[in-house]
């Protein structure tokens, strides 16, 4: 295995199985502009998006909640788009069939995540697959915690056109420098 | 701590309705089988599906709460990627005999199913306790025998 040629050519066959298997496992992938733009047509359907995923600390129980997903910003553009669509996890209640569901995936999230306790708030580049709801109103339906923080009852308040029902996901990075 | 231990998995050994309690039928084949978990939680405190400690200092006996990665949840109000039980030492812990203390690990460890997901949930909501106070513990004497 010294042999520099047979790396790289085990490098690329890698390269390319993994290249293959994303898309696979995803098909096309939608950023959340696109998305926001056709969800009344994707009402229902399972998609994949990739998007940022900002955290917001929960102190109090050491833990990092992800309530949404925005655009990732490309490069320097003078007119960052407003857009967001909100997550809810699957459960019975979302209508969803739980064979889609993969809770096992979500580890891509704690190991990616910054630490809740170091006070960094990097969000994360995520690809997720997800059951896209379109004003649907799920967030209206999320029952209170008690007891809960401040931070899990703002959530409740969030409102949001479009919602995804997270089912995977499929790959994550920081974006911390 | 172990002779509760020792009581709570011998209650989910001997009982298969107190076992059933946690979980569903397919999460309970794989890493959510309760005699796994609670050796986990209670013995190894390996981490895998969150952490116990006796700091609690607030009303009860003790307080499970979701920790790591938290989502928005239609039927538990929010999800974790894991739990922490934190029981009321001086109040509550070692004040009554050996079934006192495992029941009390029994119950936080429904809790821990409920807030954590991919578990199958345990057989109350956490807010059935907001209706009934002593719903999981009238549950857990009755199918688990203590």
């Amino acid at each position: 295995m010294k042999n520099p040629l047979c790396q790289a050519t085990i490098c690329c066959v890698l390269s390319f199985l993994w290249s293959v298997g994303y898309a696979a496992d995803c098909g096309r992938v939608l950023g959340v502009d696109q998305l926001v733009r056709s969800a009344p047509s994707l009402d229902g359907q399972i998609v994949c998006v990739r998007g940022m995923l900002p955290a917001t600390q929960v102190r109090q129980w050491s833990a990092e909640l992800f309530q949404e997903l925005l655009p990732l910003r490309r490069g320097h553009a003078l007119r960052p788009s407003s857009h967001k669509v909100g997550l809810v996890d699957w459960s019975p209640e979302t209508g969803i069939q739980e064979k889609y569901y993969k809770p096992e995936s979500f580890d891509l999230l704690a190991r990616t995540a910054p630490r809740a306790m170091s006070g960094r708030t990097h969000p994360l580049d995520v690809t997720i697959r997800a059951a896209v709801m379109y004003k649907r109103d799920f967030r209206a339906r999320v029952p209170s915690v008690n007891p809960g923080t401040p931070e899990t009852e703002a959530m409740r308040y969030a409102r949001y056109d479009v919602e995804l029902v997270v089912l995977q996901v499929v790959a994550s990075r920081t974006t911390e420098p | 701590m172990p002779p509760a231990f020792a009581r709570a998995i011998e209650a989910l050994t001997l009982n298969p309705e107190c076992f059933d309690l946690y979980g569903t039928a397919k999460t309970r084949q794989g890493k959510w089988n309760p005699i796994t978990v609670a050796t986990s939680l209670f013995f190894a405190a390996d981490g895998t599906y969150g952490s116990v400690d006796f700091n609690f200092t607030g009303p009860g006996a003790a307080l499970t709460t979701p920790t790591g990665i938290l989502l928005p949840s239609l039927r538990y109000g929010v999800t974790g990627s894991s739990a922490n039980i934190s029981i009321n030492a001086p109040g509550y812990w070692n004040v009554d005999n050996v079934n006192y203390n495992a029941e009390t690990l029994l119950h936080e460890m429904g809790h821990l199913y409920n807030w954590v997901r991919g578990s199958g949930g345990f057989a109350l909501s956490n807010f059935s306790e907001g209706k009934n106070s002593g719903a999981f513990d009238a549950l857990i004497n009755k199918d688990c025998g203590l």
